[in-house]
């Protein structure tokens, strides 16, 4: 199966746009409905990073190449931003109530949670995020 | 995404939400939910029609739970489907608001 790639800006903008490539693709890719919904939620969830964290210029001015590929199932996040390696990033403690629960940092548990295994290595002007899927 | 309001009977103010509650989607209804949230004490939230959510929602979901509580509130999740459910389940964010299927129980914990 040929693998399928989209160039995007990293901005909030492009996301909508991101996840309908995908829903697209899920026939051609014979992904089941829950490996659509995993694919979608981890590459918003890494989208969403790379537009609030990456630097410099965090924002549109990062290029962002998203590309899916099968057998196994996965998919690759490649940016232009300086080195930023989201494996290495803490999750907050999970909150035991309410009160504590401090809303955001939940995205890259998530990612965790919903995608296999992931790869991060660091290229000469760029970083690529691989992201497995059952 | 879109977002409407009923009240019922007993009291309980239903916030009904229909779409892709992913971060476009949680931008939109975000201050609306909020403010409707915060302006009652017992609040139902009927994610039935919700087929999508990721973190950016669930932090709209936690801001306005938590904010109600500030104020001896309540919001209660209900019918969720079920990978929305599970994203709910997985994120622990059902062990910080309650989640049921039954509108009557969800009304009963919403009231309490």
């Amino acid at each position: 199966m040929t693998p399928q790639a989209i160039q995007l800006r990293a901005d909030f903008a492009e996301l909508p746009h991101l996840a309908e490539w995908v829903q697209a693709r899920a026939l051609e890719f014979a992904m089941e409905e829950r490996q659509l919904y995993a694919i979608q939620l981890c590459l918003e969830e890494v989208m969403a990073n790379l537009v609030m964290h990456a630097k410099p210029g965090a924002g549109p001015e990062i290029a962002v190449t998203v590309r899916l590929e099968a057998e196994p199932l996965r998919v690759t996040v490649e940016d232009d931003a300086l080195p930023f390696d989201p494996e290495a990033m803490q999750s907050p403690p999970a909150a035991t109530s309410l009160e504590e629960a401090m809303p955001g940092g939940l995205g890259l548990a998530l990612v965790r949670n919903y995608s296999l295994w992931r790869n991060y290595v660091r290229e000469p002007g760029r970083n690529r995020l691989v992201m497995g899927f059952a | 995404m879109d977002i409407t309001f009923e009240q019922l009977p007993s009291g309980v103010t239903v916030i009904l939400l229909d779409g892709r509650m992913d971060i476009t989607g949680a931008m939109k209804i975000d201050v609306q939910f909020t403010a409707v949230a915060a302006a009652n004490r017992a609040v139902v939230v009927d994610l039935g029609k919700v087929e999508f959510l990721a973190s950016m929602g669930l932090r709209t979901l936690v801001m306005a739970a938590k904010s109600m509580r500030g104020k001896s509130g309540r919001m209660v999740l209900y019918r969720p489907i079920p990978l929305v459910e599970e994203v709910l389940v997985t994120s622990g964010i059902s062990t910080l608001i309650p989640l049921t299927h039954e509108l009557a129980d969800a009304e009963a914990r919403a009231l309490e």
